[in-house]
């Protein structure tokens, strides 16, 4: 039995750090290729030389004629978070170089035996620095080379066993390397690139220049072979700011394998769900299922709509409008493959095979601008439609409304609750106080004022549709009175119409008599008619209350509010409101209570 | 049989038709146009919706165009239970698998039926015999900005599935209003979808529905509620 000491807690060293972090760069002969020939790529090279050995485990030596590296940062081109591709956090929404992360260099010379040469322009000589794993001090000395940058990456994992363990044959990891090669140079027709494994030379392919189609499609047909070329359709589609080119595989050109696919989103290989899709959905059923279209496209669009930040080794994307770019893939390709009748041969015309779809501006212009596709989109409704609406049930929204207003134009102190009985009183504290509600008391004030406010104001009562009309059988003398005064009865909000002798039906009632059956009410308002409009509001109001009473029915949260509202507006306008006389609420100060219990 | 009313020559003719109906029971409706009512309750649903067709002057038999292609307005029965609170989603339209990604919501088939809807609210309690059950209050409505703006979203949202190959992923749960159902007879009819890789598959017809909350709170908005 051995008792363990608790583990503490240390900052990790450095150079451990680097290494750890080295993994995630590094993780086979592959990453170092990718990393080194995007670095050469953004150092402008011209033409690109690979020489390799045993899959990349012995040697990678990639030699460019880029801008080189000054002498002075070579130690700090091999540091970690060292770059000179982004400056601050703005630039990274920018990004347009293939790294940014400033950590290859430093990875990479920390897993190997690492020789870096390079001379700028105006340098006179060469300087070459020497890494080997992170043990070892770098050295900087004078070496032969002309204006460019060779790496050499010798022994990778040397001191990483067990990275080393995970590497698979030479064979794969040369696979692997050329796959990269090829994704690389079928994005950069502009430069040059020859690979050797073994001193045999694998690849060699001339600089092809921007305009000239038949030098990049003789390129294409290098990395892919004749055939896809012979069954391959070159287009060039825009629309408002984006651009999608290249060459879509005839479905002769289908494949048992999705292994030529290769999409290309603002010149960076990237595996995308979204335009693959799409793509896949343009071919609809002229491709057999289980057999996979081979194409190579070019996506340009501004970096501001789209998200190259998301994967580390960043070959997936995240599109800001991804349902945009999809449907603009999607009708463009379709468009494109119906026209296929003109197959297109490897020495065709640019002319020619621009002619089923629309001429291009050139490829790295972005003017902003509304997707082309998508018909300008107003939410404004149409004013005919808010029309309907506001024809069926006008009184609830202003109802609701005219509150708001209220509330935002006299910004009162509102009582807040504290307690509420269920036979309707309700304690809440107001400026340090108490106030205790009679909620069923003062609510039939405030339907009384609600009636006759809207009587006094907008002439007649606002009405609400019954969800199903009642009907009622009444009286003659009752019915003759109703078709009297059906005129007032409109007034007072209620909505009726005879439907025999002796029956009516109702179809709306007075917005602020929610609590009352709609046979009550009308009943009520008809034994008092032809009273004044008054003296009937006052008798609703006393029959809801009633009906409050009776049914024990909780007054909704906004009735309870629009009640407090009411009662901090009294307050407000006449702070003696609480005197003596009134029976529906009263503020107690702590010399009420004191007095109450005594 | 009574023959039909033809066809209203404009929307408050229309309402004013639906309004006369409001109040009356569905055997009431049956006797005077001498309709027999249904036998199997199956079939309930699919028979009011006729009558009211049939009462209001109705012309448009296919699905594509709004019951009322003249004055291009939908109609809609919304069975209520016995509070006036509706207890099933709504459907709207068929989801066009296959063409969804030509379309933008204005285009869409489902803004389309639900530009203009003639809502009519059907008691429908279980405790109350069908027969017996009334027709409510019509409302004539066009979502408002608010609204549209919520469907919009939600249309949106679910389309983009549907055209990145999501199909499958969409539950009913997806969507605040607006939600995404299988629809068929059953388990085998089928048609035709874009897979997950863009190819196409075949898969259960889907139909898009409008919630219960949703048109409960249309209700709310509109009738007295106590």
């Amino acid at each position: 039995m051995t008792t363990q000491k608790p583990q503490r807690i240390q900052q990790l060293d450095p150079l451990v750090a680097n290494q750890i972090a080295a993994g995630e760069v590094v993780e086979r002969p592959v990453s170092v290729v990718k990393e080194l020939l995007e670095n050469s790529l953004d150092a402008g090279a011209r033409h690109v030389t690979i020489d390799l050995e045993r899959g990349g485990t012995q040697l990678i030596r990639i030699m460019d004629d880029g801008r080189g590296i000054h002498a002075d940062d070579l130690s700090l081109a091999v540091s970690a978070h060292a770059t000179s591709k982004i400056a601050d956090l703005t630039d990274l929404a920018q990004v347009r170089s293939f790294g940014f992360r400033g950590e290859a260099l430093a990875s990479i010379s920390a897993v190997s035996r690492f020789t870096l040469t390079s001379r700028t322009a105006e340098q006179e000589r060469a300087w070459q620095i020497q890494v080997s794993g992170r043990d070892s001090e770098a050295s900087i000395a004078p070496a032969p080379h002309g204006v460019g940058t060779t790496i050499a990456v010798q022994d990778l994992f040397f001191n990483t066993p067990a990275r080393r363990k995970f590497l698979r044959s030479e064979r794969t990891e040369l696979a692997h390397i050329e796959e990269t090669i090829k994704r690389i140079a079928l994005s950069r027709f502009d430069v040059g690139f020859t690979v050797h494994h073994h001193k045999q030379r694998l690849l060699h392919l001339r600089a092809a220049e921007q305009q000239d189609q038949s030098a990049q499609e003789q390129r294409v047909a290098a990395v892919w072979g004749k055939t896809f070329m012979q069954h391959a359709l070159a287009f060039e589609v825009s629309s408002g700011g984006v651009r999608l080119g290249g060459w879509v595989g005839l479905p002769e050109a289908a494949r048992s394998q999705a292994d030529r696919q290769y999409l290309y989103i603002n010149g960076r290989w990237v595996r995308d769900k979204v335009v693959s899709h799409a793509v896949r959905q343009a071919y609809g059923d002229r491709i057999y299922a289980g057999r996979h279209p081979s194409y190579l496209l070019y996506l340009e669009l501004s970096p501001e709509d789209v998200d190259v930040n998301v994967h580390p080794a960043k070959q997936e994307v995240r599109f800001h409008e991804a349902r945009q770019i999809h449907d603009f893939v999607l009708s463009r390709l379709q468009e494109v493959l119906a026209h296929q009748t003109m197959p297109l041969m490897v020495t065709a015309d640019a002319d020619e095979v621009g002619t089923p779809v629309q001429t291009q501006r050139p490829a790295k212009s972005f003017p902003k601008g509304p997707w082309e596709m998508e018909p300008a989109q107003t939410t404004v409704m149409q004013e005919a439609a808010s029309h309907y609406a506001q024809d069926i049930a006008p009184s609830r929204e202003k109802k609701t409304t005219a509150q708001a207003k209220k509330q935002s134009e006299n910004l009162l102190t509102q009582p807040t609750r504290i307690a509420q009985w269920p036979g309707h009183f309700l304690l809440a504290e107001f400026k340090a106080q108490w106030l205790l509600v009679d909620l069923v008391q003062t609510h039939q004030a405030h339907v009384v004022q609600q009636l006759q406010t809207a009587l006094n104001v907008q002439g007649s009562v606002p009405t609400l549709p019954l969800l199903f009309p009642a009907t009622l059988t009444l009286s003659e003398t009752l019915i003759q009175t109703a078709t009297a005064h059906h005129e007032r009865l409109n007034v007072l909000g209620f909505g009726i119409d005879m439907l025999g002798p002796d029956t009516l039906a109702i179809r709306s009632m007075p917005a602020p008599l929610v609590e009352l059956a709609a046979e009550t009410a009308v009943t009520c308002a008809l034994q008092h008619l032809p009273a004044d409009p008054k003296i009937i509001c006052a008798a609703l109001a006393d029959l809801s209350a009633q009906m409050l009473r009776k049914t024990k029915k909780p007054l909704s949260t906004e009735q309870v509010d629009a009640l407090l509202t009411d009662i901090a507006q009294d307050l407000h306008e006449k702070p003696s409101a609480n005197a003596g006389c009134n029976k529906r609420w009263r503020l107690l100060a702590p010399a009420d209570l004191l007095q109450l219990l005594q | 049989m009574l023959p039909p009313p033809s066809a209203p020559s404009s929307p408050t003719t229309l309402l004013k038709r639906a309004e006369r109906l409001a109040g009356q029971s569905l055997q009431q409706l049956a006797d005077r146009y001498r309709l027999p009512l249904p036998v199997d309750n199956k079939k309930a649903k699919g028979w009011i919706g006729q009558l009211l067709e049939h009462c209001l002057g109705a012309t448009a038999g296919s699905l594509a165009e709004p019951d009322f292609p003249q004055l291009g307005i939908e109609l809609k029965t919304l069975p209520v239970n016995a509070k006036g609170v509706p207890q099933e989603s709504t459907y709207i339209s068929v989801v066009p698998l296959l063409e969804l990604h030509q379309m933008t919501w204005r285009s869409s088939n489902v803004y389309k039926k639900l530009a203009k809807v003639l809502w009519v609210p059907i008691q429908s309690d279980p405790a109350l015999a069908f027969a017996a059950r009334k027709i409510g209050t019509p409302l004539l409505w066009s979502p408002t900005t608010e609204q549209e703006q919520a469907l919009q979203a939600d249309w949106e949202e679910l389309s983009e599935l549907i055209c990145l190959g999501q199909l499958e992923a969409i539950t009913a749960h997806h969507g605040r209003y607006l939600q995404i159902r299988p629809k068929g007879a059953n388990a085998k009819s089928l048609c035709w979808a874009i897979g997950p890789d863009g190819e196409k598959i075949q898969t259960l017809p889907r139909g898009f529905y409008l919630r219960a909350s949703f048109t409960a709170q249309l209700l709310k908005a509109y009738y007295l509620f106590a």
